[in-house]
């Protein structure tokens, strides 16, 4: 199993979006993937379900080591697919967490989700690289990073960077996977004149050459708890996603036998 | 060429710089067996079932992966370092940093050592010897020799550098990876609470001027001279909360770092679950027959770690017999009845 974390410094730059289509098209592609909310806020299950208040989750797998994964795990119409919602992070967010212990709880967690034959297990987290998204991190294969395609975004940059090699220093095996330039509006000069920036400002092998549209479509697939390909409208952003699997798939995902592009 | 809206608000050759050190691959987490004062059969925290999974994720890579621990503090509680070193100073080393090879100061033989018969602890026969020729004491030493002799036999010498000091019981093999098997020896009494089990029999009550408890260091070192003959511990030290020695036989300044972050863990999750006490068995193999048995317990000194070096790891009950043990050695005895 690989888990991929994915995070940023900044808010609002479209992680938990980023975070529920890739899983879905993972999901798609035949691979078992399990989607973790580890942001507080819970904005996963409020994304796709209206249990969520309801739903036990990552943060009481972490507050009571008799959570195991099993029951927390919440399945989702496509059979693939399944999520861990956030759950109740009140005493997290009160007390904060047990350095050595909350990372000792993920990796436990972690253990069992392999445990249980998922293929892919994708993080969200939440805005900034401390507290449990430094556990995460900590226990993750692979880092994505979406990136907002405007000024202050690119201007973050340098934090950014700068976070995920204090993260290194503590887990030197993750893979800085790239960044993902999101919220791309074609409209508005100074979005093009930013992502063009950030192209030119690190290597090229760290920008994925996918990148997520400022689209009215991720407002409504939100309304509707749903992915945005699962839309009727949505196909193409099924297909921006399913090429973002594809670019990830090539940089870490061992060939999967199952799938028809890798039989070429 | 770059955007004004962005250029001027950082640096572009650094940022490119960092981005590509981002790129490099890890280094290797395998240290060479000279960097690894483990050697290379250390295991790590077996009972830790979650380093498996992150080295089945990282297999999948064909990568290693690391597993970083860190210490921390805890509450504030009375010196026990302090306290002891007070009592006895020579039997005390105040910090690790400055441990030299060998141990500065070594166990001496107990100034006032308590009578036999209730320093001695004894260890519960198994069903299986309930042999009615032998005497009671004499099927508890029967037991206890069975258990220890595998563990003191003698071993061949390693042809790898081990930096940490070696007993002459057990030398270190590091091509060896077997999983070293429980000890028997399943529960073992505390000298302690013999005592405290004969104190019924009196008719009169204890007086609290006639009552002289021992020295701390005193009650330590008989803890130490019951652990090497009841538990076949080949060394073993003592810390407390901030890692400063109150006993130490190891000289290792790496293995008590790992023993108090494994300490400070495991105390933090079973207070989590409702039980700090007992804990079971934390162990980590530092070798084919030489394991770190890790005992943290909470007295009213705070958190005190015990580690021991002993040939295999301690079944639970072993380990909750020396827990208690330890506890009664560290009990506040100003007072009968403590």
């Amino acid at each position: 199993m690989i888990t991929l974390a994915i995070t940023s410094q900044k808010g609002g730059v479209g992680k938990t979006t980023l975070a529920i289509n890739l899983a879905h098209a993972f999901a798609r592609s035949g691979r078992r993937t399990l989607l973790v909310d580890s942001d507080p806020q819970g904005s996963v299950g409020l994304s796709l379900t209206r249990q969520s208040r309801h739903l036990s989750g990552f943060y009481d797998m972490l507050g009571n080591p008799s959570v195991s994964a099993e029951n927390i795990i919440v399945p989702t119409r496509l059979p693939t697919l399944s999520l861990v919602a956030s759950g109740r992070s009140s005493a997290y967010e009160l007390g904060g967490g047990s350095m050595g212990v909350t990372l000792h709880r993920v990796r436990c967690f972690l253990s069992e989700v392999a445990a249980l034959n998922y293929d892919v297990c994708i993080i969200d987290t939440a805005a900034g690289l401390f507290g449990a998204t430094a556990d995460v991190l900590s226990a993750s294969t692979g880092v994505i990073v979406p990136q907002q395609a405007e000024p202050l975004g690119v201007r973050s940059v340098p934090k950014m960077l700068e976070a995920l090699a204090r993260m290194r220093v503590v887990n030197p095996q993750l893979q800085v996977l790239g960044v993902v330039l999101t919220m791309v509006n074609k409209k508005l000069p100074e979005s093009l004149e930013s992502a063009e920036a950030l192209r030119n400002l690190l290597p090229p092998e760290m920008v994925m050459q996918t990148v997520i549209p400022r689209d009215d479509l991720f407002v409504k697939a939100s309304a509707r708890g749903l992915p945005v390909g699962v839309m009727e409208e949505g196909a193409e952003a099924l297909a921006i996603f399913e090429g973002l699997r594809t670019e990830l798939e090539r940089r870490i995902v061992p060939p999967n036998p199952q799938s028809a592009e890798y039989a070429k | 060429m770059q955007s004004e809206s962005v250029n001027q608000w950082l640096d572009a050759d650094q940022v490119r710089a960092l981005a590509e050190s981002l790129l490099a691959p890890g280094p290797s987490l395998n240290p060479s067996p000279n960097e690894s004062i483990y050697g290379e059969s250390f295991e790590g925290f077996t009972v830790v079932a979650a380093e498996q999974s992150s080295s089945k994720a990282l297999q999948s890579f064909s990568k290693a992966n690391p597993g970083a621990v860190s210490a921390r503090g805890i509450s504030e509680k009375p010196e026990l370092a302090e306290r002891a070193s007070v009592e006895n100073p020579a039997a005390v080393r105040k910090t690790v940093p400055s441990l030299p090879k060998e141990p500065e100061i070594k166990l001496e033989p107990i100034e006032q050592p308590r009578p036999r018969p209730q320093g001695a602890p004894t260890p519960v026969a198994p069903q299986s010897l309930n042999s009615p020729r032998l005497g009671e004491k004499e099927k508890q030493r029967h037991i206890v020799a069975s258990a220890q002799a595998p563990a003191r036999e003698p071993q061949p010498a390693s042809s790898q550098p081990i930096k940490m000091k070696q007993t002459p019981q057990g030398e270190v093999h590091p091509n060896r990876s077997q999983r070293p098997e429980p000890q028997r020896a399943a529960v073992v009494r505390s000298p302690f609470k013999r005592i405290a089990q004969k104190q019924p029999d009196r008719k009169e009550p204890v007086q609290r001027e006639t009552f002289r408890p021992l020295p701390l260091s005193t009650r330590l070192q008989a803890f130490g001279v019951w652990l090497k003959e009841q538990i076949s511990t080949q060394s073993y030290f003592i810390c407390d909360r901030h890692g400063e020695i109150v006993v130490d036989e190891v000289g290792s300044e790496k293995l008590i770092k790992v023993a108090r972050t494994l300490a400070h863990a495991s105390s933090s999750a079973g207070r989590q679950v409702g039980d700090d006490q007992d804990l079971g068995s934390l162990h980590v193999k530092i070798g084919p027959d030489r394991v770190m048995e890790v005992v943290p317990r909470h007295s009213h000194f705070g958190l005190v770690v015990l580690g021991l070096i002993v040939p295999r790891p301690l079944s639970r009950e072993a380990a909750g017999s020396v827990s208690r043990a330890l506890a009664t050695a560290l009990a506040d005895q100003s007072s009968p009845g403590q």
